[in-house]
């Protein structure tokens, strides 16, 4: 396979992750946004989904206001911000269209659809149930798409570079999603804390990465911190967290080291490490230490895996 | 009339009442207001069903083309491409075997016959020597390429896919109207527009015995294989794209998927030793053979253009050496200038010994007296072209001509007889063609590219070819960047 389009189909898969993601998070954060407990909570949002998506720093000036329809439009349809989910579909389906050749039929039609879905929305549609429906059929697309990638395609390195995109994506997305919402309980002010303002937060981050009935039922505030966060990051038996796709990645990393001589590799080693230490790592010991600060080298060490990829086989 | 009948003749009278064949052309369907043989069947099939029906098949399939990406790029000003799918008409157009067969063999003949040009003007050069074909024709084309003399291409092929256009003039033969040798694209609207027609009208396929279009990538991957560097057993064939940009993306993405090879771009190649290697996730491995569907004047910056991004380094040094094939060879533009077409018969009878089975559009050449004579007693009913200039410059069209130009044309053929040519006024003939605006059939001006393949010891005709239709009233133009559509063409039995 060429070097080159192992890298599109790589960033085919991220792409298609980030689309779903952001989506996903959008989608839970604005709505729950309109009756979330005080103003500021509101606003905070709001900001949370500009930080989510990058652009907090990148933007501000242009809306000044920050009332919600613009974000909305800013985070979702903009085609000049490279940011927005239109661009990751766009670019979903960029790398996708460079390595249609090697394709299966469907999963590239299924990608192009999903483009000009998006593409063609109307701006003025961008609000109350058209919006929401918009952002939960752009999810149900990419479901459909990766459920082609998973029934409909031979185990190559075609599907190879491509999982491996759409899980190293994955557990990117879960610790930058975990990250925005620490730092978003970390503003809330102190005599809040441990109120339904923080356990607000803590519900739609679970939203965003899997369902909220996966731990209904498990308590309340403090107790849900770490249950959480076990959810997001540790958890091996829950696809959404970060460990089960590292666990992931570890796997396809082998499976590419394995065509090899030695059956070793850099990649292999590094993911197998991280997967490793996440699955041998307690909530609590990961409470006791400043969250900001772990979830930062976190997300670095997921970034060295994706170098150690590019650097053996995308060069 | 029961109720079905009657149904039905409501629903002729709307798409096809009041189709009007224009005298002055050749009509492929009607003669005389009678459907022409063979297409009693599509003529019955259609007038059953109903123009709501009909536009309802005419969406399925431009969304269904639109959603598979069968798509070429317009630039917009708002810098990102605007994708058109070619439009597609669903009434076919049907060519009987005779006639196939009698295009089968000109176009075969053609072909052995600029393949033998090619080879004798990069060596020996004895068609010029011996004067039947001007020399400085040759040697002043853009297209004749130095770094070819001398060298042997194998199988002795140089152009190995080759589009060959056709137009049937209102006497109902048909013409050549040129050879595309360079890099001729459509091949895949063909049979991308053969499943569309299977899916939206499977019932009227039962109906004829439809030449099938499906095995054009075995035979393009069998081609290049046959013409793979000597002691190469198993080649390594890839299709060469300028990139996902390019207008004609979407045919080369095609062209590899049906040959099961790789896509590459320049970027994705490199030389050393003079052999060519792509880089995969495996390290670099051997490139044998390359479609490339890039110009001459990009290929190889060390040969031609030096600012070129999308070629290979090196390239034509490894071509020379034999280590690597290119398809088609570099230098076969020199075989489709418009002046060098005159002289394809001349060619058939020198190289083949054959009389020519296709009709080259009659052409006079100023410079001989006898001819001159005839064009300056003619110029009412020809088209004068100079030989040297291309896109239309310089054209003077007897029927449209204004007070004066005669004179003015009189003078320069007069001045330098050598630089005209004139050829009669050719029109385009006309196929009832669905027009969105009208909801019914209107006669429209259409052509047809063939495709055809030429590699070691194997030639090989796509039966059918791409029928181009103009979809624009009275225009001439089938282009698809300037309003052409294209129709899926039936060689029937």
């Amino acid at each position: 396979m060429l070097s080159r389009i192992a890298n599109n189909l790589f960033w085919m898969g991220r792409y298609l992750k980030r689309s779903e993601a952001m989506a996903r998070f959008t989608e839970v954060q604005y709505y729950a946004a309109l009756d979330a407990p005080l103003t500021h909570t509101k606003k905070q949002a709001l900001n949370s989904i500009r930080a989510m998506t990058g652009q907090n720093n990148r933007l501000y000036g242009s809306h000044p206001s920050m009332f919600d329809e613009a974000v909305l439009f800013e985070a979702v349809l903009e085609e000049s911000n490279p940011l927005s989910l239109l661009s990751s579909v766009a670019s979903t389906r960029e790398n996708a269209r460079s390595a249609r050749d090697i394709l299966p039929e469907e999963l590239w039609e299924a990608i192009n659809r999903y483009f000009h879905y998006l593409r063609t929305f109307p701006a003025g549609k961008l609000k109350n149930r058209d919006a929401y429906e918009m952002l939960r059929e752009v999810c149900r697309r990419a479901l459909e798409i990766r459920a082609i990638i998973e029934t409909r395609m031979l185990r190559d390195e075609t599907w190879l570079f491509a999982k491996m995109g759409i899980h190293l994506e994955e557990a990117i997305q879960a610790t930058r999603i975990a990250r925005t919402k620490v730092e978003d309980i970390n503003r809330i002010p102190e005599e809040m804390q441990g109120t339904p303002v923080e356990n607000y937060q803590w519900t739609t981050l679970l939203k965003s990465i899997g369902d909220i009935r996966i731990v209904a039922g498990h308590g309340q505030s403090v107790r849900r911190r770490k249950e959480i966060l076990d959810f997001a990051l540790l958890r091996g038996d829950f696809p959404g967290s970060v460990r089960a796709n590292m666990d992931r990645v570890h796997d396809l990393a082998n499976l590419l080291a394995r065509r090899e001589a030695g059956g070793e590799s850099a990649l292999a080693f590094l993911a197998g490490k991280l997967a490793a230490r996440l699955a041998y790592t307690l909530p609590k010991e990961i409470i006791g230490e400043p969250l900001p600060e772990f979830l930062a080298r976190l997300e670095g060490e997921l970034y060295a895996i994706g170098n150690a990829l590019e650097e053996r086989y995308l060069g | 009339m029961n109720e079905r009948e009657k149904a039905v003749k409501m629903a002729d009278k709307q798409l096809i009442e009041g189709y009007e064949s224009q005298g002055e052309f050749f009509d492929e369907v009607f003669d005389g207001g009678k459907p022409r043989d063979g297409y009693g069947g599509v003529l019955g099939y259609f007038s059953s069903i109903s123009p709501e029906a009909f536009k309802a098949h005419n969406e399925y399939g431009k969304v269904s083309f639109f959603n598979q990406g069968i798509t070429f790029a317009v630039y917009s000003d708002s810098g990102r491409g605007v994708e058109r799918i070619f439009p597609f008409d669903l009434f076919p157009r049907l060519i009987d075997k005779e006639e196939w067969e009698k295009v089968d063999a000109g176009v075969r003949q053609r072909n052995r016959a600029i393949n033998a040009f090619l080879y004798d003007i990069y060596h020996d050069r004895k068609i010029l020597k011996e004067g039947l074909v001007p020399e400085d024709l040759v040697d002043s084309s853009a297209y004749y390429v130095k770094e070819m003399i001398g060298l042997e291409p194998p199988g002795g092929v140089y152009v190995h896919i080759a589009g060959t256009d056709l137009i049937r003039h209102s006497d109902g033969e048909i013409y050549v109207l040129e050879d595309n040798v360079r890099s001729p694209s459509g091949v895949s609207y063909v049979l991308s527009n053969r499943v569309a027609m299977k899916r939206t009208f499977s019932k009227l396929f039962f109906e004829y015995e439809v030449a099938p279009v499906h095995d054009y990538g075995q035979q393009l991957l069998a081609t290049m294989k046959s013409v793979a560097p000597k002691g190469v057993h198993d080649p390594v064939c890839v299709v060469l794209t300028p990139g996902s940009y390019n207008s004609a993306y979407f045919e080369h993405s095609f062209l590899a998927r049906i040959m099961g090879v790789e896509l590459v771009e320049g970027r994705d190649l490199f030389v050393e030793k003079e052999f060519v290697y792509m880089k995969t996730i495996d390290g670099p491995k051997r490139v044998d053979v390359i479609y490339r569907r890039i110009d001459d004047d990009f290929l190889d910056p060390e040969c031609f253009n030096p600012e070129s991004m999308l070629g290979v380094s090196g390239v034509m040094a490894a071509y020379r050496e034999g280590n690597v094939t290119l398809v088609n060879a570099p230098g076969t533009g020199v075989a489709d200038d418009k002046a060098v077409y005159i002289y394809l018969p001349e060619m058939i009878r020198y190289y083949l010994g054959e009389e020519p089975i296709l009709n080259n559009v009659p052409t006079w050449r100023c410079g001989i007296e006898e001819e001159r004579n005839h064009v300056l007693a003619n110029l009412d009913t020809l088209v004068v072209k100079p030989v040297d200039e291309s896109g239309g410059y310089g054209l003077f069209i007897g029927t449209k001509a204004e007070p004066g130009e005669k004179e003015a044309v009189t003078k320069r053929i007069l001045e330098n007889p050598r630089k005209y040519i004139a050829q009669p006024i050719m029109s385009l003939s006309v196929h009832p063609t669905y027009i969105e605006e009208e909801q019914r059939f209107e006669p429209r001006h259409l052509d047809l590219r063939t495709f055809s393949l030429t590699g070691d010891d194997r030639e090989y005709v796509l039966k059918g070819g791409l029928t181009r239709v103009a979809l624009k009233r009275g225009s001439l133009v089938v282009n698809s960047s300037q309003g052409g559509g294209s129709k899926d063409t039936w060689v029937v039995e």
